[in-house]
């Protein structure tokens, strides 16, 4: 989705939101991913106080901003997704899945990812998730994730059908929006 | 706050924000560099020296299984400094390439000129067109600003379907600009000779 992202291209506006389309998107956020409310995590990402701006992006791609650094986006028809800058800070906040070594190259250059990556001895799915769900793809031997993905398929249905497209990749390490760490 | 939760849940551990993990990234690259072997070689290389000085021997044979010749470069560690010298070397004599627009394309190098035109709106009416100081850093909608409040009239960035950006404004002030943004940007080297008034398409010097 960002494998060609960029600050000038891309972006075709910013609009500061309303206080209460805010709390709109704090409480979108929250819902799904728990872990950021429970503590308060979330009032460190998204103060109240700050101004919330949201860059929109060709293809339907919203992307929260906050202090012109982008935290969250989401398109038409998904939830909302963490950058892995995000995702590397919290690590806890996402369902992991692990590839195998073989496929970190094309993950990285923005593939989506097969079942049999998922399946192999090599991989692992240390989470049971559903269809349409978004996970951190971890890779075998690495410590950090490399991509952001959402399921196509159940994890189940990745184990049984082994075929196909298990997982979208829709952001990963040194794509445009890895690289445009700041937007303006 | 913090206490009341304490108090009432009596988790500690829930009621306190996630501490953020730290994340080294290697600094060139700006990936994890566990990751950096699988960027293109061009990458990898241009990584390399950071890695050598700042990981183990250990964490470089682990985490550079792609690249086949290593095994040799890591026989001893004396060929290793040596070896990564020479890449280092090698990377950074080489000449920057030109900058590659996202999609792919050679970014053009931009003359470095101030184009002034002035276009008849209207028998006694004009606007004033300026374009090319993005070409020397200037936030084009601050100049705009600039502009509109100087001469009190209307002025805005407008994009051409080329991809050009200029400023318009209205009423005929060629040299009123030229003279603003000289005065306004002195830090950004501009001279008289960049100013050259477009008329009829053709260019000529504006002083």
């Amino acid at each position: 989705m960002f494998r060609k992202f960029s600050k000038q291209e891309s972006v075709s506006s910013f609009a500061q939101v309303k206080t209460s389309v805010q709390r709109g998107i704090r409480a979108n956020i929250c819902a799904q991913y728990p872990i950021l409310e429970e503590g308060g995590t979330i009032d460190l990402l998204i103060p109240k106080k700050e101004n919330v701006v949201i860059a929109k992006c060709e293809g339907k791609i919203e992307i929260v901003c906050v202090n012109n650094v982008p935290l969250f986006y989401k398109t038409r028809d998904t939830p909302y997704f963490p950058t892995l800058k995000i995702l590397h800070k919290y690590p806890q906040m996402m369902p992991k899945l692990r590839v195998d070594t073989g496929a970190i190259k094309f993950v990285l250059s923005g593939a989506n990812i097969m079942c049999p990556g998922l399946t192999s001895p090599g991989a692992t799915m240390h989470d049971e998730v559903d269809k349409e769900t978004p996970v951190a793809i971890y890779a075998e031997n690495k410590e950090h994730a490399l991509a952001i993905g959402y399921t196509s398929m159940s994890t189940e249905e990745i184990r049984t059908v082994n075929q196909g497209v298990g997982v979208e990749t829709i952001h990963c390490l040194n794509d445009g929006l890895w690289k445009n760490n700041h937007l303006e | 706050m913090a206490d009341i939760n304490n108090a009432d849940g009596g988790d500690e551990g829930a009621a306190e924000p996630l501490t953020p993990e730290v994340v080294e990234y290697e600094p060139v690259t700006g990936v994890p560099p566990e990751f950096c072997e699988y960027l293109p070689k061009d990458d990898f290389l241009k990584a390399l020296p950071w890695l050598a000085e700042n990981r183990s021997l250990e964490w470089m044979q682990a985490n550079c299984k792609k690249y086949k010749n290593f095994d040799k470069i890591f026989e001893s560690q004396d060929t290793l400094e040596e070896k990564l010298k020479d890449l280092s070397v090698s990377t950074s004599a080489r000449e920057p390439e030109p900058k590659l627009l996202p999609g792919g394309k050679k970014k053009k190098k931009q003359k470095l000129e101030i184009l002034i035109e002035r276009s008849v709106r209207n028998k006694r009416k004009c606007i004033t067109s300026v374009t090319g100081l993005d070409v020397f850093g200037i936030k084009l909608a601050e100049a705009a600003k600039l502009m509109g409040k100087k001469f009190a009239s209307g002025c805005s960035v407008v994009k051409h379907p080329t991809g050009v950006s200029m400023i318009e404004t209205q009423g005929d002030n060629q040299y009123e600009i030229a003279e603003l943004i000289m005065k306004k940007y002195k830090d950004k080297d501009i001279k008289e000779e960049h100013f050259f008034s477009v008329v009829k398409q053709k260019k000529s010097p504006l002083f």
